[in-house]
């Protein structure tokens, strides 16, 4: 390690291209994201040929990119751990997990899309270029370990998110939505690089790695001012309270299927982020952090919780719920055990099914009628038992009742949690599921309890159900699989567990942070 | 099947009787989808007959299983079913049967039973209606079986949603309110339990669920009285615990008879087979401390639950507050520590299962010709009704303990249990005989006062053209009632069933009191 002082020009030299000639590219890591590349090029390319032809080729040419991509990111799981791009771009198996999550997002958020594109009279294959591009921004900040390609994949993942917020350009609220997230998306940016320019200037390098042994040798009082900057981008992206103001009003005013990506998929890059800055970066500021992040995951749980009792918007309400919900991972990661990071992934991969099979149910829904309002979906299961099913399925998962998916994603969080003596968290999630419960419930009992004659106007007046319709094959398919994995995939969860334990298992970053963290258990 | 039974006892499987049991009404319950909906209450009732028929075939299982395979005379677990399911978490589909169990299993296979047959003339919503009714019959039996912490958490979350469903889409007036007050109820309660057995899982030097190997941990001192305290509210909101009952009379009250006879006759056991299983096997020593607390509460439950009775005009509620005073007992029962204590509390469990089916069945019925359920608005039913009067009253006589009822005996067992129980001051059996005996005369003054004023006095015009029990109303009353009556008489019948079990528990907290003993004297 150089010295402290000298690092300005240490660092010039450690960056000679003499050096550099060593190190291999090793670009194959970066294969599924090129692939998503590719797709978002050809989308654009149709998409030049008019509006037929672009949705007429944009849905095939998307799931062929987002299907070869998740192939290739399954060949690549336990793959060597070759650091590629000079150590900016790592695929170990938390990135490809990870990776695999916002990719499946993106892919079921597009079937999703479609109808409701076509409705809303948007050009189809730009959408889905400006998707793809966000899933770009968001998989390559899964892997990122150097502060540049962070900060580049970072914004990629932002720009397009706020053009995906303000996509219906009709719509005024669209606009709102895409203008308040670009403000404050910007000043987390900012933030973010001020952060980053602190970090580099007490460790002299971008690296995630090198800063981490830099902070370690050396914690400075500054070095707890760049957690804090770092901290709040985080915070900002994964929707934490007090840094969630953007969420409810976002969401609220998206296109409804962004909305499912931004809840899953950016949250997801979100988590991946927080894992590699806060674990790989500061593992030197380890009390710091999980104290902060305690705090953080208190509040989530509970205003998220609280506030969406109060909520008479669908989306709102579900908005307000995944603020709760990444209180729920946040305890994984506060934890850094093996369980804790095992369980923060597979709630994550659990929350992809359930809260997408949610938004596919309320897209349809909305599509029928137009609405959004909870109190429009009064009796609803004498006109559409499916979707009733479908959406309380979700929704049950959601608030963790068994037998579905998200009781035992819970389950484990909380666990890992009591495991690692993290009492307050645990009991704090306990109760505000709870709560969650009384308003996912709600939703429920709107729909199946009132009687024909209580129906609200938009369910009396609800087309007849066709579910032979073409162009409402794409969303009833991602509707069907997100269910289903939702409902029976908690039975047959074994396999998702072995999938999130050997996904820690396989990274060389985690098993350091939770070797660490035993030490300090010991000692 | 006999000729697969030696391939799988070659590879030491045995058939897995039990999970059959759990399994066979949720296979009932994925094929209600499937089913047409009926509209005309003419037509054919496929849902309502195919869940009935899961429910028979269930029930006659049931009957075989305990009647052929079941060892009444051994006191640890039998057909004992363990297969890894989620190893991370320790979770493992553990089944087991014991005598605390066995019984709770048959009560509730033919409670469901006899709850599908009563919801027969039920017109909306049939398919989800039975489908949950299937639904809650495999949590319940899979509650009593489970062998495995998280597995008994999951079925007592499981029968949740199903419950709050029949409750608020069926139930009465005000059913939207008793819904959510259940849901919460017991959401809240259930908190306490998973933190309890978390922390006792965690508690010793390797992780483990399977009950029997937390049983064999039995942590005492004060981290014992924690988890032992967590359990106790956790499952006294299910029991009742006076001050967590307040969701049950509007629980019972709203839902609608069928319903009701499910949460009277099963739910509430759920919360005793629980703290036996939990409270008394697990935590012996916390228990042996806690004893007299549970007798106090008992007392409260037996009186207070009396005196609310009184004032409820409306008739499945004072029904549901003498609920609450009969679980009393069961809390007496289980405080007494001693074999005819805990004895007496399964009795009691096993005929208020009974008695307090009968009761709302009956109320069910009348209800559906008078629709009305306040006691004011009735009057001079007996004429009319000459064979709902019998059955009301038979019920209510089972219910005061009228001896040669079951009520009677399992009440005398723990009056008697406490007597004997030598570890607690003659003055302070005195005083719990004494305030339990009160309840016991309040309770024939509820019960009866209800009877004349529902049957007798001047006859209300509105009410004189109503029909009376059709045959199959019969059969259900009767199925209940019978088995009442047998118990009554002899008694054998059931606690040969359960006894060793109970015994084997008496034993255990015997052992435990002299342990406390024998490593006080030496310090003294």
């Amino acid at each position: 390690m150089p010295e402290t002082g000298a690092l300005f020009l240490t660092n010039q030299s450690m960056t000679a291209p003499g050096e550099l000639l060593g190190l291999a590219l090793n670009a194959g890591a970066i294969l599924p994201e090129g692939i998503i590349l590719l797709a978002m090029l050809g989308t654009l390319l149709v998409d030049l040929a008019g509006q037929k032809a672009a949705a007429k080729w944009a849905p095939p040419i998307c799931y062929i990119g987002l299907g070869t991509s998740l192939c290739l990111l399954a060949l690549q799981w336990n793959g060597p751990l070759e650091p590629s791009f000079l150590g900016a771009f790592l695929a170990d198996n938390l990135a490809v997990a990870f990776r695999a999550v916002i990719a499946l997002s993106t892919l079921i958020s597009l079937l999703i899309s479609w109808r409701y594109a076509e409705q809303s009279g948007s050009p189809v294959g730009e959408y889905a270029a400006i998707l793809l591009a966000a899933t770009l921004g968001a998989m390559l900040l899964c892997g990122s370990t150097d502060l540049i390609s962070v900060f580049v994949s970072l914004e990629t993942l932002s720009v397009a998110s706020y053009l995906l917020a303000g996509y219906m350009k009709r719509d005024a609220r669209s606009s709102e939505a895409a203008l308040k997230y670009l403000l404050v998306g910007s000043a987390a940016a900012a933030v973010f690089l001020y952060g980053a320019s602190l970090l580099y200037g007490i460790s002299g390098s971008t690296n995630l790695q090198e800063i981490g042994v830099a902070l370690l040798t050396s914690p400075t009082p500054l070095a707890a001012l760049a957690l804090v900057f770092v901290l709040s981008t985080v915070a900002f992206k994964i929707a934490a309270v007090p840094f969630h103001q953007w969420t409810p009003d976002v969401y609220e005013g998206s296109p409804t299927p962004v909305v499912a990506f931004l809840s899953v998929g950016s949250k997801a890059a979100g988590f991946a982020l927080a894992v590699r800055l806060l674990v790989g970066c500061f593992g030197a500021f380890d009390n710091q952090w999980k104290l902060l992040f305690t705090v953080l995951a208190v509040l989530s749980m509970t205003l998220g919780n609280v506030v969406a009792l109060a909520q008479t918007s669908m989306k709102r309400m579900l908005a307000y719920s995944s603020i709760g919900q990444a209180g729920f991972v946040m305890i994984g990661l506060v934890c850094g055990t093996e369980d804790g990071y095992a369980a923060m992934v597979l709630y994550m991969a659990a929350y992809l099914f359930m809260n997408l099979g949610a938004f596919a149910c309320i897209i349809l829904f909305t599509i029928r009628t137009g609405s959004d309002r909870i109190s429009d979906y009064a009796g609803l299961y004498q006109k559409d038992p499916l979707i009733t099913l479908g959406l309380s399925l979700c929704l049950l998962s959601l608030g963790g009742i068994p037998p579905m998916l998200g009781f035992f994603g819970k389950i484990y969080l909380f666990f890992a949690g009591w495991a690692d003596q993290q009492y307050l968290l645990v009991v704090v999630g306990l109760v505000t599921s709870v709560i969650s419960i009384y308003y996912y419930i709600s939703v429920i009992k709107m729909m199946v309890v009132k009687e024909p004659h209580e129906a609200s106007e938009v369910v009396k007046a609800y087309p007849s159900i066709q579910w032979k319709t073409i162009g409402m094959q794409p969303l009833r398919a991602a509707l069907v699989t997100c269910v289903l994995v939702t409902a029976v995939g908690g039975i047959l969860s074994s396999p998702l567990f072995q999938w999130a334990n050997s996904a820690v298992a396989g990274t060389p970053l985690l098993q350091e942070a939770i070797a660490l963290t035993g030490e300090r258990a010991l000692g | 099947m006999d000729a697969n039974l030696p391939a799988m006892a070659a590879s030491q499987a045995p058939f897995p009787w039990l999970s059959l049991i759990v399994l066979l009404p949720a296979i009932g319950a994925l094929l209600m989808p499937l089913l047409p909906e009926v509209e005309e209450s003419n037509a054919l009732n496929l849902p309502r007959n195919i869940a009935i028929a899961f429910l028979l075939a269930d029930f006659l299982l049931m009957l075989t299983i305990f009647g052929r395979l079941f060892d009444t005379q051994a006191v640890g677990l039998q057909l004992v079913e363990r297969v890894s399911w989620i190893p991370f978490i320790g979770l493992e589909w553990s089944l087991g049967v014991d005598g605390l169990s066995g019984p709770l299993v048959l009560l509730s296979g033919l409670i469901t039973l006899l709850s599908a047959a009563a919801s027969w003339n039920l017109e909306s919503k049939t398919r989800l209606y039975f489908a949950l009714l299937l639904v809650q019959a495999s949590a319940q039996a899979l509650v009593f079986l489970s062998q495995d912490f998280l597995l008994f958490f999951l079925s007592w979350e499981l029968e949740l949603v199903p419950v709050y469903l029949l409750i608020a889409i069926w139930g009465g007036k005000r059913r939207l309110y008793a819904a959510t007050k259940f849901i919460l109820y017991t959401a809240l309660a259930s908190l306490l339990i998973l933190i309890s057995g978390l922390a006792l899982a965690l508690s010793g030097n390797d992780f483990t669920l399977n009950l029997s190997e937390l049983t064999n941990r039995s942590p005492s001192g004060s981290f014992g009285l924690l988890c032992y305290l967590g359990f106790l509210i956790g499952f006294g909101v299910k029991l009742p615990i006076f001050p967590l009952h307040t969701w049950l009379p509007d629980a019972h009250g709203e839902a609608n008879a069928p319903v009701s006879m499910l949460l009277a006759g099963i739910l509430l056991k759920m919360g005793g087979y629980a703290l036996l299983r939990f409270n008394v096997q697990m935590l012996p020593d916390a228990h042996l401390q806690m004893a007299p607390a549970l007798i106090v509460i008992g007392i409260v439950n037996i009186i207070y639950g009396a005196l609310n009775a009184f004032a409820q005009d409306n008739v499945k509620r004072r029904i549901a507050c003498s609920s609450v005073s009969h679980m009393g007992f069961v809390l007496l029962g289980i405080g007494a520590i001693d074999a005819l204590g805990i004895s007496g509390a399964m009795l009691q469990m096993i005929s208020h299962g009974l008695i307090a089916a009968a009761m709302f069945f009956v109320t069910g019925s009348f209800y559906e010709r008078t629709k009305t359920l306040s006691i004011p608005n009735m009057g001079g039913l007996a004429k009319v009704l000459p064979t709902t009067f019998a059955f009301f009253l038979t019920s209510s006589l089972a219910s005061l303990a009228l001896p040669g009822m079951s009520g009677f005996v399992s009440e005398i067992t723990v009056f008697l249990g406490i007597t004997s129980q030598e570890g607690f001051t003659p003055v302070f059996r005195a005083i719990t005989i004494i305030l339990a005996a009160i309840g016991l005369v309040l309770t024939p003054i509820y019960l009866l006062s209800m009877c004349r004023r529902v049957f007798f006095g001047p006859r209300i015009p509105a009410l004189a053209m109503v029909e009376e029990m059709n045959p199959r109303e019969l059969t259900i009353g009767l199925s209940l009632l019978l088995p009442t009556l047998i118990i009554g008489f002899w008694p054998r019948v059931a606690i040969d069933f359960y006894e060793a079990s109970t015994n084997g528990l008496a034993e255990k907290l015997i052992s435990h009191t002299l342990v406390t003993l024998n490593q006080a004297t030496p310090l003294s």
